[in-house]
């Protein structure tokens, strides 16, 4: 009888083996990549969605090259909230989105300048989504800019993410999660960047296919656009940041024109305070190749040092200049406050003449590549 | 239910998993003082605090080497001893359930929000309860797995997590003054409610009699080292991905961390094996507190079997984890070092030591 019973129980227990509650079946889920977020002229949200054609995406001779063979497919809803805009999106599709996979969040940069504190409320606050989606700032029209067609992935929102995780070779810009935003935006200096992104076509001539284009830096301080950055003023911010793994810098002189490639870098940043104002001394070490040379002689001695002249000078530009944009828009950008504030638990002035901010590059040229000369 | 016994190693696992579980998730350090980038330093303080509140435990069981917590408190006070034991009753019922509710909170929230929260309940239960059929030994061997397995997936996220570690996160140290850390630490230890565990499983653990103080204090020390480590590296990474603004704000630190590691872009939604890691923990936990809740309702009773009193009292502790959390929020206040830290010193520290200082005086005056 014991045996019978648990028997009984065995078989009795695929019944609750069926799935949970919470099952998700592929066939009823719409795959968002990316999300764009913008508001109507009546105000309500205005949500945009790039998800996956799971069909299209099965066969890999498939080619991006028109709409129909593209991977995705992008529709939008509209809501009061956030969250209102993503529910009413079932009332035109078939399927439930789901926002597990999203790689990328567009903000619109009118609603930006308004604070999206809020808006980001949504994305940390859901078990679906996920902190670590990219964040993205464009001026053009949200729908546009996520159903363009790119030139190489089946995926826009794929190809946008490679695009802005490439500074590591450029160092002009830099890619922001969800969560590394907020980590910049809760920081005392309260200020945080974000890539600003474009499309443009690859060519002069007509294209079908759009390039998406790392057109600047947003600046976001207590979570609202108050600017830009160019790619030298970013630069001069990874610096900061000790975040330069490489980039080119051409280096022109009298003699000729030159770059040089950078490989490693690293910077200390010192505060000391003396009379009520703080003085910051960044250290750059840098060490870098000569990937080109625009000149018949060969290197002398007296080159090279010109030439780590040039460089120290060319870095200590880009870094001045962002030194002198964060004061223009009154916001710490460099995160200053947070370094002070670490050295003497106190918070920083930000003002133009309680602070100073001196560089000391030392160059480094390593290798010449493949020539001797 | 077997009366088998277990070895101190197994003892410092049961020990170990049943302390880290809540940390896995939780992190409550973040809502507790100093409330700013110094909690890491609360972590290292509650080792020292966790180790004197243990002292008195230990003392108990080097001088009644075959007593519970509860016989020791019979054999001291005599017949007043019901009344701590009906606190202890419910004391152990509480935590149960306090384990059930933060099981169900975090499958709720985090995981399955769609399923009816009975529907944990009632299979977590009914797993326990199956666990408390077989008794103290196979739990003990139970834990011996579930910590091996935490040790080693956790080694390998922290290994995963080298890259994510930024310690200026942790600066400025000791923002506020060395007070603040202090009582973080004492707030910690408060949350370590398996320390009145020792003197409850004191009779099932085979122990040498001539170095029973060594021996637990030895075994206590590692559990509570191991877990200290554990905790610092959570809070450490933590701290480094979020800053201390943002953790505070998150119902579940390391589980969101984890959301975000990746190796290489490649590897990544660890989440999965986290759960898993923590499912088992929390298992164990609740099955761990029911078990020493029948132990002193037997002792109680004084009734030869403890599994009678099982089914009973998971009857009762379903409907009252629904009681406990009608929000999240209630249950995060009641949690919180406000609350918490003098309703569990009082169990854990304060009876205890109470006893102890009694059965000295108890000795000597019979010396005399």
């Amino acid at each position: 009888m014991k045996k019978f019973a648990a028997a009984l129980v065995l078989l009795l227990i695929p019944v609750f083996l069926t799935g949970c509650w919470n099952r998700k079946e592929l066939n009823d889920i719409l795959i968002v990549q990316a999300v764009g977020i913008d508001k109507n002229k009546s105000g309500d949200f205005k949500l945009t969605y790039q998800v996956l054609k799971p069909k299209v995406l099965k066969n890999p001779t498939n080619l991006p090259s028109s709409s129909q063979q593209k991977g995705v497919w992008c529709f939008s809803s509209t809501g009061k909230t956030i969250f209102d805009s993503i529910r009413n999106a079932t009332l035109s599709s078939n399927k439930k989105l789901f926002f597990s996979h999203n790689k990328i969040i567009v903000i619109s940069s009118k609603i930006a300048t308004n604070g999206i504190k809020d808006i980001l409320d949504m994305f940390l606050r859901d078990q679906e989504m996920r902190s670590d989606a990219y964040l993205i700032v464009t001026s053009q029209d949200i729908e546009k800019f996520l159903d363009t067609t790119s030139p190489i992935e089946s995926i826009p929102a794929k190809e946008l993410e490679n695009v802005i995780k490439n500074y590591f070779a450029n160092a002009k810009t830099f890619p922001v999660k969800l969560y590394e935003f907020q980590k910049m935006s809760m920081s005392k200096s309260k200020t945080a960047v974000v890539p600003f992104v474009t499309t443009k076509s690859p060519l002069k001539q007509f294209s079908q296919t759009q390039m998406f284009y790392v057109e600047k830096m947003a600046i976001f301080n207590n979570y609202k656009l108050v600017g830009y950055l160019t790619h030298e003023e970013m630069r001069g911010l990874l610096w900061v940041f000790d975040k330069v793994r490489s980039g080119i810098y051409p280096i022109k002189l009298r003699e000729g024109l030159f770059s040089l490639e950078l490989i490693q870098s690293s910077t200390i940043i010192d505060v000391k305070r003396k009379d009520g104002k703080a003085f910051f001394t960044l250290q750059i070490i840098t060490e870098s190749n000569l990937g080109e040379k625009h000149l018949n002689s060969s290197i002398s001695s007296s080159l090279m040092v010109k030439i780590k002249k040039e460089l120290s000078r060319s870095i200590k530009n880009d870094i001045q200049k962002t030194v002198k944009k964060s004061f223009e828009l009154k916001c710490d950008i460099l995160h200053l406050g947070d370094i002070y504030y670490s050295s003497y638990k106190e918070h920083l002035k930000f003002d133009k003449n309680s602070i100073s901010v001196s560089i000391v590059v030392k160059p480094f040229i390593r290798r010449f590549g493949m020539m001797k000369e | 239910m077997s009366n088998s016994r277990i070895s101190y190693s197994q003892f410092l696992c049961l020990f170990f998993v049943n302390r880290i579980v809540m940390v896995l998730t939780f992190l409550p350090i973040f809502n507790a003082p100093p409330k700013n980038q110094d909690v890491w330093l609360s972590v290292v303080f509650m080792y020292p605090f966790s180790i004197l509140a243990s002292l008195p435990l230990i003392y108990l069981c080097s001088m009644f080497p075959n007593q519970t917590f509860t016989s020791i408190l019979n054999i001291i006070f005599g017949r007043a001893s019901t009344i701590f034991t009906v606190l202890y009753i419910w004391f152990f019922f509480h935590i149960t359930a306090i384990q059930l509710a933060q099981f169900v909170e975090f499958m709720a929230t985090a995981v399955l929000p769609e399923t009816p929260i009975l529907f944990f309940i009632v299979t977590m239960l009914i797993v326990c309860i199956y666990a408390l059929q077989k008794g103290i030994e196979p739990l003990a061997r139970f834990s011996q797995i579930t910590t091996f397995i935490t040790l080693f997936s956790f080694a390998i996220i922290m290994i995963i997590s080298i890259r994510f570690f930024d310690f200026s996160s942790l600066k400025p140290i000791f923002e506020k003054n060395i007070s603040h850390p202090i009582v973080g630490g004492i707030y910690l230890c408060s949350l370590s409610s398996e320390i009145i565990t020792i003197g409850m499983i004191n009779p099932y653990i085979v122990k040498n009699k001539n170095s029973i103080l060594k021996d637990m204090t030895k075994t206590i020390a590692l559990a509570f080292l191991l877990v200290d480590i554990f905790y610092l590296a959570i809070t450490v990474l933590v701290l480094s991905l979020f800053g201390y603004t943002q953790a505070s704000r998150l119902s579940f630190p390391f589980y969101s961390a984890i959301k975000v590691l990746s190796v290489a872009e490649f590897l990544e939604r660890f989440e999965s094996l986290h759960m898993a890691v923590w499912i088992m923990g929390i298992f164990l936990k609740t099955t761990y507190f029911m078990y020493i809740l029948l132990i002193v309702i037997q002792e109680l009773r004084n009734t030869a079997d403890n599994f009678a009193y099982a089914i009973p009292f998971a009857c009762v502790l379903a409907p009252f984890v629904f009681y406990i959390i009608p929000d999240f929020l209630s249950l995060d206040r009641f949690m919180s070092y406000r609350y918490f830290t003098l309703y569990s010193y009082l169990f854990i520290f304060f009876i205890p030591l109470f006893t102890l200082i009694f059965a000295k005086i108890k000795l000597r005056l019979k010396k005399r």
